[in-house]
C-alpha cells in the first residue's frame, strides 16, 4: 500500500482491497508511521494530486462528435523518454493513480512498457480506450493496467447518437475480448438527453459481456462538443434530477457483480435526490467526490502542460515542475477558492463539501466563469425562485 | 516491506517498530472510496457503497482496516520529508487532531 502523510494524517492507498483511503492521525499511527515534519509544519499548501489524467497521445481516428480535446488521426504522440520524464514527475509528487488517455493511447506500440513504467514508480496505471483495433497484441498490453474501460454509450443508436457514428460492435468484442482474457473491464457511459432512458439497458448488455464496473460520465461542454448542440444533447432536468433513483435501481440491480460509479460532475444532480441529500456524511464517508479540479484532481495535455482536471484550459505549470509547481501555480488558485467558499445556492448547501460547486466546465460554458453549475437542480431552482429585477 | 519512493533507505515493516503494527479502526477511516479511482478524463466515485446496509458495509471496511494492517508500506510525499519517518513505537501515545 501506498501512504502520503497529510497535515491531517494521511491518505491510504491499498492494493489487496484496492480503495483509496483518509486515514486519520491515530489510524496512522496504529500503523506505525508517523508524519513527522509534515504533520509538524502544519502547512496550508495546497496538496498534490492524488490522480492525475496523463494524455499519452492526441492521436485518434474515432472522430467522437464530442470528443473533448479534439483529439484526430494525425495528433502528436509525445517520444516515451518524456513520458517516462513526466511518469517521475507525478511519482516525486506523490501522485497514486495515473489515468492514460489521449487521444487514443492504444495507439501507442509502447503503452504496454509505459504501464510496466508507471508500476515500477510506484503509480497504479488505469486506461480508457474506444476500442476500436484492439487486436490480441493490443490486449496482452493491456493485462498491464489496474483497470481498463471502454467508452461505451450503448448499442447502435446510443453509441452514435453520443458519438456521432456507430462503434458499439467494436466497443461490445473489446469488453468481450478483455473480460475472456482476464484483465479488468469495466465501460465508461457517457449520459445524453437521448440515451439516458436506454443507460439500464447499456449497462445490462455491458454486464452480459463480461464488465465488472460502469462509470456513469456528464457530457460536457469542451472540445468538439463545446458548442449548441450541446444544449440539445446535456440531460434534461428531470433526467439530471432522477439520478439518484437511477443509481438506487442499478445498485440493487447489479448488487455483488458489477460497480456502479459516477463521474465528479455528475454529483451536483444527487442533490435532486431528497434521501441522499440528507445523507451527506455518509457521501464523504464513502468518498464521492466533486468537483476536484486543481484539488485532488490533475490533467496533463500531450505538450506536458498541466491542467486543473482534463476539461479545463491549461497552466502554465509543466508535469515535470508538479511537485514544486502546483501549490503555487497562480492558475489553479480560482478554482481552489471557489471550492472553499462558493456563494449561494452552494453556500448552504448540504452537499456542498463533496460537490464543491458543481461542474466549473458547464458554468465556464454557460456564463464565461467559475460558479454556481447551472444544471444543478438546486442551483435552477434558486435561480427560479430568486427575486428579478424589475 | 517498508519502503520510500524516491531513492530513500529501504526498511522491514516485520522488524522493529513495525513488528505488531495495531488495528486501524473503521472510525480512524475518515474516507474509504473503493477502487482505483481515475478515469480518463474525470474522477470516479463508486456509488454502491451508499446503498448497502449496515453490515455490508461494516464488512467493507473491515477488510479495508485489515488490508492496511498487512500489506506492505510505501510511503511517498513531495517534498524529500526527512523526518516523516516511522513512530518511536507502535504504542506511542496518539493525539487527537
Ligand atoms: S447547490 Fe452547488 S454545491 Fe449543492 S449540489 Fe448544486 S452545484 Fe453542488
Ligand atoms: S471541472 Fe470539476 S466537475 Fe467538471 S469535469 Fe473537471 S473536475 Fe469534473
Amino acid at each position: 500500500m501506498i501512504v502520503r502523510f497529510e497535515r491531517w494524517g494521511a491518505w491510504v492507498k491499498t492494493e489487496t482491497v484496492p480503495a483509496l483511503v483518509a486515514l486519520d492521525r491515530d489510524g496512522v499511527r496504529a500503523l506505525g508511521l508517523d508524519g513527522g515534519a509534515v504533520w509538524r509544519e502544519e502547512s496550508h499548501e495546497a496538496s498534490p494530486p492524488i490522480e492525475v489524467h496523463l494524455a499519452v497521445t492526441s492521436r485518434c481516428g474515432a472522430g467522437c462528435e464530442g470528443c473533448y480535446l479534439d483529439a484526430k488521426a494525425d495528433g502528436v504522440e509525445p517520444p516515451k523518454a518524456t513520458i517516462e520524464r513526466a511518469l517521475d514527475a507525478l511519482a516525486e509528487a506523490g501522485v497514486f493513480t495515473v489515468a492514460f488517455g489521449g487521444g487514443e493511447p492504444t495507439l501507442r506500440d509502447d503503452l504496454g512498457a509505459l504501464a510496466e513504467a508507471a508500476r515500477a514508480r510506484g503509480l497504479a496505471p488505469v486506461v480508457t480506450t474506444s476500442g476500436l483495433g484492439l487486436g490480441p497484441r493490443k490486449i496482452e498490453q493491456l493485462r498491464a493496467f489496474a483497470q481498463v474501460n471502454v467508452s461505451y454509450d450503448g448499442a447502435a443508436e446510443a453509441y452514435e447518437n453520443v458519438r456521432g457514428f456507430d462503434g458499439s460492435a467494436a466497443a461490445e468484442t473489446a469488453i468481450a475480448k478483455l473480460a475472456a482474457a482476464g484483465i479488468k473491464v469495466g465501460v465508461n457511459v457517457v449520459l445524453t438527453r437521448k440515451t439516458f432512458a436506454m443507460t439500464k439497458a447499456t449497462i445490462r448488455r455491458a454486464a452480459s459481456l463480461g464488465a465488472t464496473e460502469v462509470q456513469l460520465l456528464r457530457y460536457k461542454p469542451q472540445g468538439r462538443a463545446r458548442s449548441l448542440d450541446y444544449l440539445a444533447k446535456r440531460l434534461s432536468a428531470p433526467q439530471a434530477g432522477s439520478l439518484g433513483a437511477l443509481l438506487r435501481e442499478l445498485a440493487a440491480e447489479h448488487e455483488g457483480r458489477l460497480t456502479v460509479r459516477i463521474d465528479c460532475a455528475l454529483v451536483p444532480f444527487l442533490s435532486a435526490d431528497p434521501e441522499l441529500a440528507a445523507r451527506p456524511k455518509d457521501l464523504q464517508r464513502w468518498g464521492v467526490l466533486g468537483c476536484e479540479a486543481g484539488e485532488k484532481l490533475g490533467a496533463t495535455r500531450v505538450d506536458g502542460r498541466v491542467a486543473p482536471c482534463s476539461f479545463t484550459a491549461v497552466t502554465a505549470l509543466h508535469v515535470e515542475q508538479l511537485a514544486s509547481g502546483w501549490s503555487r501555480e497562480p492558475s489553479l488558485a480560482p478554482f481552489r477558492a471557489y471550492a472553499a467558499a462558493p456563494p449561494e445556492p452552494c453556500a448552504s448547501c448540504t452537499l456542498r463539501d463533496v460537490c464543491k460547486g458543481g461542474c466549473k466546465v458547464v458554468s465556464d460554458y454557460a456564463t464565461g466563469g467559475i460558479g454556481p453549475d447551472p444544471e444543478c437542480p438546486r442551483v435552477r431552482a434558486h435561480a427560479t425562485s430568486a427575486p428579478h429585477a424589475p | 516491506m517498508f519502503s520510500r519512493r524516491n531513492g530513500a533507505a529501504l526498511d522491514d515493516r516485520r522488524e522493529g517498530p513495525f513488528a505488531n503494527p495495531r488495528d486501524v479502526t473503521p472510525d480512524q477511516c475518515l474516507i474509504v472510496r473503493l477502487g482505483h479511482g481515475a478515469n480518463c478524463s474525470s474522477v470516479g466515485s463508486v456509488v454502491d457503497t451508499l446503498f448497502v446496509g449496515a453490515t455490508v458495509g461494516g464488512a467493507i471496511l473491515a477488510a479495508v482496516c485489515a488490508a492496511m494492517k498487512h500489506e506492505p508500506v510505501t510511503v511517498v510525499r513531495q517534498r524529500p520529508a526527512k523526518d516523516s519517518t516511522v513512530a518511536d513505537g507502535a504504542d506511542k501515545k496518539s493525539e487527537s487532531t
